[in-house]
């Protein structure tokens, strides 16, 4: 037997599943049954008690609560609604008329449940105008199923003359529809977990709603004049305030009102023929009802739709700010989960194909909190987004295999969603929400978890361009000083050493010539000279290039050999344990070398002092003059470049140079 | 007696043009060496009273080399040669084992002669 398209839940809808449990399964069934019997016979009862003096009730009850029942607690509950409507069988009729009158009204409480279920889903909302119309839609089929079946059945028993047929059809559709239309949205939204807008609102102001519901019937309904719209505004009122909860609270009162009036023969709905007065007031309570959730399902869509903008808005402030990966997870699981009223919300980044780390947690810190790894098995939402790429949801988790499924069911987790987080063409990760409340989260759930893994997806976009941005950058400084390392090698080896010998050969040449020809002894010592001049140029150029002492003996003492040529006098404070990385020793000692150029150049200090520690993995160097300050770092001065070379390798540099207040350099180095 | 002077350096070039050098001006190169387990090798070998060692010996280090050859006091006097200026180095020229520090391109026995002075080092006296 296929499972019916309605929640199918063990538990029953009229106690809490803990109770159950104690309880054989069997004598609950029959327990639930039997309540839901005596809950239609009462609802028929009731409904007879205002009828019109008619063989029709105005409005009639039980379809509504036969249909909500199983439509929220599963279709298994089903002879319960076949036992009320027998006990409400009116015993004068023929056995047959009763019995297919029946049948009328069992079929249409299922047809009801069964369109329900496929058009809203298990348990849905009543938050779109869609869905008020899907149910408007499921209460029509039914009660045209029901009123054809019932004239059939009286036409055949002989109960009603043939000609009275039409109009009796009309009345029992129309009374079957009116009642499911109260009392079928009042269900549904009182069995949604609370959106917050009703219970928002203070105890008074709802007594205050209701009670003007009341007071404006019973203005507008006791009288004769025609003023049945005065009632319009407190229902509008109930719609735009109190949502759905509100909104079916208050139609139910005002039918009630209007049908219990007009059945005291007070009223304009009262007419000379009982027909007529039925059919006012059923068209009364339609058109009210109709209305009323319309404007309710609205005015949820656009506080829903606020609601989601403001929450996306604050998520795509914090990646455009390029906030920390762990914050801006954090705010999209807080986000989805407060916007899908969710018990819990996690985002996930998989790891392979059968792991993965929980990257941010909300709500339930115990379970899976952040930095978990799971084993993503099984039936579960990550699994089947993991599997296809795209969103998916667990309606139940019930039976579902999997240590995951398991571990969730225990914790009282019964129904997840989950969109993937799509990154440069590959599924990074997914967001999930998930809920311990019988109803499933709402269909588009997805939809709307997908709008904040986008944002998600493209921080993790940008975050990576960045990275790779800056390893570019780095690359390209290391690339830099590589080469300037070589040509200075190079240059050492090569025609640094060579005219160095031979400067040493042309002296030996000169120690060989004879005493008479001084002349010759004199040229060449000349020439030997202008070696030696060369050479102090070629030792510049390799200094500028890179000097060998960073290579050789590393930052301290180059920094000392830096702050002795430098031709304004420094004072050196450096402390470092043990050599550093290459490009954090070059980026320091070229910093300095700049520094101590400037200073001599536009300055006119008198004295400059390097401070240098390492301290917490950081190299913190801090370069300061007594000169004339006002020095700029935007400006096309070799502070661009300083700054480039620092950035590069992910330090800061600041510049503090203040009009006669000297020049202040401070750089932040990772030295790791 | 000429002094016993033995050369580091990783450049053939120059050990030919400084061995020359020195040997004209009346020094006794007694060897060569281009790595730093050649010249201890070197030194053990053949006893110089003086090596002339370059700072820069291809990827080795000449301060080592000094260290190394200073703990076995073969030969008892280092002075370490470079194509750089002394200012470049002279944290470790400070530190290290040498005597002191000649420029290769002002390489000559004199040059060798006022270090070895400046010290009040006796094999002065025989240059």
């Amino acid at each position: 037997v296929n499972a019916p398209p309605v929640a199918s839940d063990s538990t029953s809808p009229f106690a809490t599943g803990v109770v159950a449990a104690r309880v054989p399964a069997a004598v609950w069934y029959v327990a639930g049954v039997l309540l839901l019997a005596a809950g239609y016979y009462a609802a028929g009862k009731a409904s007879l008690a205002l009828q019109y003096h008619g063989p029709v009730a105005a409005v009639w009850l039980p379809a509504g609560v036969g249909a909500a029942t199983l439509y929220l607690a599963g279709l298994r509950w089903w002879p319960g609604v076949l036992l009320g409507d027998l006990l409400l069988a009116d015993t004068a009729q023929p056995l047959g008329t009763a019995l297919g009158l029946t049948a009328g009204n069992v079929a249409d409480i299922l047809v009801i449940a069964l369109v329900l279920g496929r058009l809203l889903g298990p348990r849905g909302a009543l938050d779109r105008v869609q869905a008020v119309f899907a149910v408007l839609a499921a209460i029509v089929a039914g009660a045209l199923i029901s009123a054809t079946v019932a004239i059939a059945a009286v036409g055949l028993g002989g109960v009603i003359e043939a000609g009275d047929l039409p109009g009796f059809w009309r009345s029992w559709l129309l009374a079957d529809a009116s009642g499911s239309l109260v009392i079928i949205p009042l269900a549904i939204a009182w069995s949604q977990p609370s959106s917050g807008v009703w219970r928002a609102r203070r105890a008074a102001e709802r007594a205050l709603m209701i009670a003007a519901v009341i007071a404006l019937s019973a203005v507008a309904l006791s009288g004769d004049l025609p003023l049945t719209y005065v009632v319009f505004p407190a229902l509008i009122w109930a719609a735009l305030r109190f949502g759905q909860r509100g909104a079916t609270l208050a139609v139910a009162v005002a039918a009630g009102t209007a049908v219990w009036l007009s059945a005291n023969d007070v009223g304009p709905f009262v007419q000379h023929s009982n027909t007529e007065s039925a059919l006012i007031t059923q068209l009364y309570i339609a058109v009210a009802a109709v209305t009323t959730m319309c404007l309710a399902a609205v005015a949820t869509q656009a506080r829903r739709l606020a609601m989601e903008q403001a929450a996306l808005r604050r998520v795509a402030t914090l990646v455009a700010r390029e906030a920390p990966a762990a914050e801006l997870f954090a705010a999209v699981a807080e986000e989805v989960g407060r916007l899908l009223h969710a018990d819990l919300a996690r985002v996930l980044r998989y790891e392979g194909d059968r792991e993965a780390t929980i990257v941010a947690a909300w709500r339930q810190p115990d379970l899976h909190p952040v930095d978990e790894h799971l084993a993503v098995d099984g039936e579960s939402v990550a699994a089947r987004v993991l599997r296809s790429g795209t969103s998916a949801r667990m309606d139940s988790y019930a039976g579902a295999p999997g240590a995951l499924a398991a571990e969730l069911r225990e914790s009282g987790v019964r129904s997840a969603v989950g969109a993937p987080i799509v990154a440069e063409g590959r599924v990074w990760g997914v967001v999930i929400a998930a809920t311990r409340h019988a109803n499933p989260l709402p269909r588009d759930s997805e939809l709307r978890i997908a709008e904040f893994t986008e944002l998600a997806a493209t921080a993790i976009a940008n975050a990576h361009s960045r990275e790779e941005l800056a390893a570019s950058r780095a690359r390209v400084v290391a690339a830099g000083d590589e080469a300037r390392r070589r040509i200075e090698r190079n240059l050492h080896d090569g025609a640094q050493q060579r005219l160095v010998s031979l400067g040493l050969q042309l002296r030996l040449a000169g120690k060989t010539v004879p005493p008479e020809q001084p002349e010759l002894a004199e040229r060449l010592s000349e020439t030997v000279k202008g070696i030696s001049g060369v050479l102090e140029d070629l030792q510049e150029i390799s200094r500028g290039l890179h000097p060998a002492i960073l290579t050789r003996a590393g930052l301290e003492p180059a920094l000392g050999a830096l702050a002795r040529r430098s031709a304004v006098p420094v004072e050196l404070d450096v402390r470092i344990a043990s050599r550093l990385p290459e490009p954090v020793e070059a980026a320091a000692y070229y910093v300095a070398s700049e520094a101590l150029a400037n200073a001599a150049k536009h300055s006119r200090a008198s004295r400059v002092d390097i401070h240098l520690r390492v301290r917490d993995g950081a190299l913190l160097l801090a370069i300061r003059d007594d000169g004339v300050g006002g020095a700029d770092a935007s400006s096309g001065s070799g502070l661009i470049g300083l700054r480039d070379r620092v950035e590069a390798i992910g330090g800061t540099l600041e510049v503090e140079s203040a009009a006669g207040a000297g020049t202040a350099l401070r750089v932040t180095l990772p030295a790791a | 007696m000429p002094l016993r002077c033995m050369i580091v350096d990783d450049s053939t070039e120059f050990l030919d043009a400084a061995s020359s050098l020195l040997e004209r001006e009346g020094l006794a190169i007694v060897g060569h060496a281009s790595t730093t387990a050649e010249a201890v090798r070197r030194t053990a070998e053949l006893r110089p009273d003086l090596a002339l060692v370059d700072i820069e010996l291809g990827r080795e280090n000449g301060f080592e080399l000094a260290r190394l050859l200073a703990q076995e006091e073969l030969p008892r006097v280092i002075i370490m040669i470079s194509t750089h200026a002394a200012d470049d180095f002279s944290e470790l020229l400070e530190a290290g084992p040498a005597v002191g520090f000649v420029p290769k391109s002002e390489l000559s026995r004199e040059a060798i002669r006022t270090v070895l002075a400046e010290r009040g080092d006796r094999l002065a006296a025989r240059l």
